[in-house]
């Protein structure tokens, strides 16, 4: 099982960049570019304040692969 | 990354200063046993004094770095080569420890053995002396390179 991400189209969409997302979320513009690539999983209190700062539902933007 | 940079070659330059003025210390330092009088002098040469001076030019710089740089990657000097700027370095910090943790029970496995056979094969008290002295410096330098290579790739890979 592995964790998806669509942060990248979800923040492409709400007009963000990287550094932007990273800058509201507290966290490094690596930290988000990582998380795109799918390199690095959040933790789910990352996870709660990037779907808050896109305004969408959780599941939305993360989802399991089973 | 830098700060992990800046952090431990400041550490591995203190580190090889303190075991150079260690080393010579106790080259330049005379045991008289053969008397009734115990006698030790021990000789306190330049190099502590080199020593003690980057230690506090490093303190500052640290502290400097801090200041201008801390806020913007999360460098604290207290927290040091474990300062983290987001849950992503704290989890890079984590494993660059792990992998330290691995490395530095084998290296003092093996140095351990190396006093061991040097103990053996050499009958100089100068080397017998010294042996132990270079020994815990390679292992501590080392210790900071592979926390320090560790980190650098898991920032590259995380």
């Amino acid at each position: 099982m592995e964790i998806v991400n669509h942060v990248q189209h979800y923040r492409k969409q709400a007009n963000l960049t990287q550094e932007k997302l990273a800058q509201l979320a507290h966290v490094s513009r690596k930290t988000i570019n990582s998380l795109e690539r799918g390199h690095y999983t959040p933790s789910l209190l990352l996870a709660l304040q990037i779907s808050k700062i896109l305004n969408l539902d959780i599941n939305v933007i993360f989802s399991i692969k089973e | 990354m830098t700060k992990i940079i800046f952090e431990q070659v400041v550490n591995m330059i203190l580190a090889t200063l303190l075991a150079c003025a260690t080393a010579t210390t106790v080259l330049h330092s005379t045991i008289d046993t053969s008397n009734t009088n115990y006698f030790v002098e021990i000789k306190f040469n330049r190099l502590w004094l080199l020593f003690i001076l980057m230690s506090i030019i490093f303190s500052i710089l640290r502290y400097v770095y801090g200041k201008v740089f801390g806020q913007h990657d999360g460098y604290d000097t207290k927290a040091a080569e474990f300062s983290c700027q987001d849950e992503r370095e704290q989890l890079i910090s984590q494993h660059a420890t792990k992998i330290t943790y691995r490395f530095m029970t084998n290296i003092l496995a093996a140095s351990l053995a190396i006093l061991l056979f040097s103990n053996l094969l050499t009958n100089s008290i100068m080397m017998l002396r010294l042996i132990p002295i270079i020994l815990i410096a390679v292992c501590f330098n080392l210790m900071l390179l592979i926390y320090l290579i560790a980190w650098i790739f898991y920032d590259h890979n995380i």
